[in-house]
């Protein structure tokens, strides 16, 4: 009758290695799953993000005359408003004035960590402001790489291209 | 007959145990049993985090192949505003067919191929068709759909 009695202490040992390699196992799998789901996640909002930059600062950039980019980036309308692009981390302000007054701001978030730059390219036939997107330099900090994105845009150009197909 | 009585006496015996105490011959059997159905359940869950590995590495590979084409499209985006500022004449099919692939495309998709495509439109209003396009191959080494984006040129003189 004793020896029917619960189980035996090599059992209690195996099904709890056995236990404690299945836990392992399984919280291994779910933290890359969370790890993967944050990346891809900040990837489609950071594309968003972008993407809406990168149409609002063509089209300024298209109305423009001129424009000046150091540290951050300033164009003139024909009509004498001004466009100011500025990068404050983690987001980029877009502010226009007219008549010596804000009219309007809009703000773009960016992932933090990521840094932007705002230049000036001088072409045969024009200028194009070029704006990067890359990760910023944290030595010690662990976070996944920012991905990194450039944008180039066509101060007033000639107007000979008009329009453009669907991107596929 | 005697068989029959022994198992009589046997199912009585059997009958007139108190429930509690017909379950204690059932350890013997399940001492055995328990390292066996953990094995099993064990295998059940090896067999389901290998699906979940696999849709890991899917998911990766997505993500990487989601990356590639946002370079792509990208580049063919910045292609078209360089040339948006080039004039009419040097639109020309002999003329336009440089296009240096930038370092952020080199190094996402090294060996795309970048390739512009001009269609003269003779008629009124004088226009060309210019095609950018990039093409490149997956890490299994097949091609994919490629990028492309579509920009119209007007002669000075006929722009609508």
């Amino acid at each position: 009758m004793n020896r029917r009695r619960g189980k035996s202490l090599i059992e209690v040992l195996v099904m709890m290695s056995l236990f404690a390699a299945a836990l392992a196992a399984s919280t291994t799998t779910l933290a890359a799953l969370f790890r993967i789901e944050r990346l891809i996640r900040r990837d489609i909002e950071q594309a968003a993000v972008l993407d809406r930059l990168s149409q609002r600062l063509r089209a300024d950039a298209h109305a423009a005359v001129s424009c000046s980019a150091a540290g951050r980036c300033e164009l003139t309308l024909a009509d004498g408003r001004e466009i100011r692009y500025a990068f404050a981390s983690p987001v980029v302000t877009r502010e226009v004035h007219g008549g010596g007054k804000l009219v309007h701001r809009d703000g773009f978030y960016l992932p933090l960590g990521a840094t932007v730059r705002f230049e000036t390219e001088p072409e045969a036939s024009g200028t194009l402001i070029r704006l990067s997107v890359s990760p910023a330099e944290m030595p010690g900090a662990y976070s996944p790489p920012i991905q990194s994105a450039t944008i180039l845009s066509a101060i007033n150009p000639n107007t000979d291209s008009i329009q453009r197909g669907p991107a596929r | 007959m005697p068989g029959d009585a022994s198992q009589f006496v046997t199912c009585r015996m059997a009958s007139d145990r108190p429930a509690g105490k017909l379950g204690h011959h059932q350890p013997r059997h399940r001492r055995g049993m328990t390292i066996l159905e953990l094995t099993m359940s064990l295998m059940i869950l090896g067999v389901a985090m290998v699906a979940v590995v696999q849709l890991l590495a899917a998911a990766a590979r997505q993500r990487q192949a989601a990356q590639q084409r946002r370079v792509a499209l990208a580049e063919v985006a910045n292609q078209a505003e360089r040339i948006s500022l080039v004039s009419w004449d040097d639109t020309a099919i002999e003329k336009l067919h440089n296009w240096q692939p930038s370092a952020a495309l080199d190094s996402a998709l090294p060996g795309a191929q970048c390739s512009i495509e001009v269609t003269e439109q003779a008629e009124r209003p004088r226009s060309r068709q210019i095609r950018l396009q990039v093409a490149w191959n997956d890490s299994a080494g097949l091609p994919v759909d490629p990028v492309s984006l579509t920009v119209w040129k007007f002669a000075r003189e006929d722009r609508p």
